[in-house]
């Protein structure tokens, strides 16, 4: 058997034990490889930075924990940590019931809890927590906030949280910073929200794979910007200088793992274009 | 059969309730915006219940394996642990808004502890091994056969490098210019291509919406007549 | 100390639910069917908790305090849906179905029509197809992408017409362009593959840091779930020889 047969069958567990081994070394020791920022990351921290002060802005933590813990959570934590920098109001919720319980944990990140204790719940911020219904939740929502939201996460009814008493719909609202894994995310807040307030601005945190189909909704106008997954989280932790060794280790691991893909591929075709020439050859 | 048990009475429901949801969007007819809220509050509470159909199905499915165990056979207590597992974190969650008095039953300690070390840990796994198959697939599946694949494996060679935070430094000084790269493919061809996806695929939302408002389209309604 | 036992704890309990699910890569094995079942009943129960609080905050309470009536109606269409399970009533299982389906359908129809089909035209249409800036002047780069964009959106909507038979002049002319549509989905689900290893690999990257958080954990469960599934493995061999 010829050498590209046999890598051809090779057995597919040692692919995942070099996969296994490729990504555990920059998470065991950081690499600190170098990294460049993109423009649809500038503009998505220049637009959190323009808030006028006093702006209402709805974080809407429409994640899944498998997409928190791989990309969205460093998106929304570093989205809050911002947020929480600047003189606005936030209301956080969502749409998803796996996202709710997680924008607790975004708050127990030090570089946010560091901010939070400048602000007071129910003044600058509120958890809305889960709202169920998906798309027509949020048209709901959208309507009449008092109608749909009977209390926050902790059973305080929104006539005890004195920032809401001036946001009743979403023509009370000025932005609207979507983390999202998938459906309901961004594309039905366009259908429900932004259609109904066309001065609402649209920042998205988005999975990888969610990007290619939200670029049309950038260059539309639509959003202003987007976070690129975990590539974009890392861009905007270093804008705003909110880095750990953990996410040093993060984006050393992503760079192998991509690295080990791509490998995967040339070697893999190569094989193919070599077995294909062997049989050419042979006819 | 009598008319209230024939599909044609839900799809008149269906009809009016999209004809009211649609005429409230585009006609600033108070009455109708307030029937309309009105009607949405009651869907999202009308949708929770949807869930026990999903609960009793999963225990009757899992009961019957049990049932038909054969001798020897282990499987079956799978099957019983799911079931177990089920009732007592439903029991625990509904204890956890009796006693914290909130709607969340996260706000309990023990079920927000299963959460966090059990929900979060299955569900980031489950969908993390995708990331082995990719792998493997790269290896064995993903081959230029045609023009075509030569195509899109370039373009996925060229965005993986531009998505590697260091991807673009093995280009040394023409760095900047593989990056220009990448933000052009994903600014032009994928965006053109995702573009007229959106576009056809929002026709055919809308088409689909015709079909079931004009009781074309029955499979939502079930089975028989 | 309480807390961190509960924390000690919960290392073990997500490196075990974890390492079950990965092991799968492995070998078909007990752990993996241990932690795909658990998966399966704590994703359902999670839902139907978190359903349950919140009939019972937003529609029970307003009815036992005597603030808002109106909520039986919701609360006795909902729990027409366990009819899903009776042979004689199931038609009485249709009726919430429809005002989901109703209420769902409409609003994403109104909203598909502005957001997802006219502002992604408008936005096609409104591109400028000469680009001059105030103080450059002609923009090559810019333009040129621009007419790109033109054409690839249309010979990606071209790609999906197949009402029009190709033997006609228009039809030979759809054809061309959906020609150029089909290079243009090519790059675009090659950027869309390259995007989704990034999602993938990071999905595995989150899981893998919490598994460091605690070697003992993670390499002890680790050799046992290896074991034993390996065992496992060479039993069934044993079982099918023999049979």
């Amino acid at each position: 058997m010829s050498f590209w047969k046999k890598l051809e069958a090779v057995d597919v567990r040692i692919i995942y034990l070099i996969l296994w081994i490729a990504i555990g070394i920059p998470l065991l020791t950081p690499l600190y490889l170098p990294l460049s920022i993109s423009p649809d990351t500038v503009l998505y921290y220049k637009a959190i930075e323009a808030l006028p002060a006093g702006s209402v802005v709805v974080l809407g933590m429409d994640v899944s924990p498998a997409g928190y813990g791989g990309e969205l959570g460093p998106q929304a934590r570093a989205t809050t940590y911002h947020l929480f920098t600047k003189p606005v109001k936030v209301i956080f919720l969502s749409f998803w019931e796996t996202g709710a319980p997680l924008i607790q944990d975004v708050w127990k990140n030090q570089f946010v809890a560091g901010e939070l204790k400048n602000k007071k719940y129910g003044e600058d911020y509120v958890n809305l927590h889960w709202i169920p219904g998906s798309e027509t939740g949020m048209a709901a929502f959208a309507e009449d906030i008092w109608k749909t939201v009977a209390a926050d996460y902790k059973g305080t009814k929104l006539a005890d949280l004195p920032m809401m008493a001036k946001i009743k719909s979403i023509n009370d609202i000025t932005m609207l910073i979507v983390i999202e894994t998938g459906t309901p995310g961004g594309p039905e807040y366009l259908r429900q929200w932004q259609a109904r307030n066309r001065n609402l601005k649209m920042l998205i945190g988005s999975l990888g794979v969610s990007v290619p189909g939200n670029i049309p909704y950038v260059a539309s106008g639509q959003y202003i910007s987007l976070l690129r997954g975990g590539r974009g989280a890392t861009e905007y932790q270093r804008i705003l200088n909110i880095v750990t060794p953990t996410d040093v280790q993060s984006a050393d691991a992503m760079t192998m793992s991509h690295v080990v893909v791509l490998v995967f591929l040339l070697v893999g075709n190569i094989g193919y274009l070599a077995l294909k020439g062997q049989k050419g050859g042979k006819k | 059969m009598s008319f209230y048990r024939k599909k044609e009475l839900p799809i008149a429901i269906t009809a009016l309730c999209a004809v009211l949801a649609i005429f409230a969007t585009y006609f600033k007819v108070p009455e109708a915006k307030a029937a309309s809220t009105t009607v949405q509050t009651w869907m999202l509470v009308i949708v929770n219940f949807a869930v026990t159909v999903g609960f009793v199905m999963v225990i009757r499915m899992h009961k019957k394996r049990i049932d038909k165990r054969k001798p020897g056979e282990k499987s079956w207590m799978f099957s019983a642990w799911l079931i177990a597992v089920l009732i007592v974190y439903a029991l625990l969650g509904i204890y956890g808004v009796e006693s914290t008095r909130t709607g969340a039953p996260t706000n309990d300690p023990s079920f927000n502890w299963v959460y966090n070390n059990a929900v979060v840990a299955l569900d980031s796994a489950m969908y993390s091994l995708l990331a082995f198959f990719i792998a493997s697939a790269s290896f064995r599946a993903f081959k230029a056969r045609t023009k075509e694949a030569g195509v899109l494996l370039i373009s996925a060679a060229i965005t993986m490098l531009y998505n590697a935070p260091a991807g673009s430094t093995i280009f040394g000084p023409l760095a900047p210019n593989f990056n220009s790269l990448g933000e052009w493919i994903l600014n032009v061809p994928n965006m053109a291509g995702f573009r007229g996806i959106t576009i056809g695929a929002a026709v055919g939302a809308i088409s689909l919406g015709i079909r079931v408002l004009t009781g074309r389209e029955r499979g939502y309604l079930g089975a028989g007549e | 100390m309480a807390a961190d036992l509960a924390t000690m704890i919960g290392i073990y309990v997500y490196a075990l639910f974890a390492l079950g699910a990965y092991s799968f890569t492995y070998k078909d094995n007990s752990f993996f069917r241990f932690a795909e079942h658990t998966y399966v009943a704590l994703s359902i129960s999670y839902n139907a908790a978190v359903s349950y609080g919140y009939i019972r905050f937003t529609a029970v309470q307003p009815i036992l305090t005597g603030k808002d009536m109106t909520f039986i109606i919701p609360l006795l269409i909902g729990a027409l849906f366990i009819f899903f399970f009776s042979k004689k009533y199931f038609w009485l299982y249709r009726f919430p179905i429809s005002i989901v389906t109703g209420t769902g359908m409409g609003l994403a129809m109104s909203g598909t029509i502005s957001a997802q089909f006219l502002d992604q035209v408008i936005a096609t249409v409104r591109m400028p197809l000469y680009v001059v800036d105030k103080i450059l002047g002609f923009q090559a780069m810019d333009t040129l992408n621009n007419w790109l964009i033109l054409i690839m959106v249309l010979g990606t909507l071209a790609y999906f017409f197949f009402s029009i038979p190709p033997e006609t002049a228009l039809g030979a002319a759809t054809s061309k362009l959906g020609l150029i549509g089909r290079w243009t989905m090519m790059i675009a689900f090659g950027s869309a593959f390259g995007n989704t290893v990034m999602t993938r690999m990071n999905l595995f990257i989150g899981v893998y840091k919490n598994l460091l958080r605690d070697y003992t954990s993670f390499l002890g469960l680790a050799a046992l779930i290896l074991i034993v599934a390996t065992l496992e493995g060479q039993r069934a061999k044993k079982a099918e020889q023999k049979a």
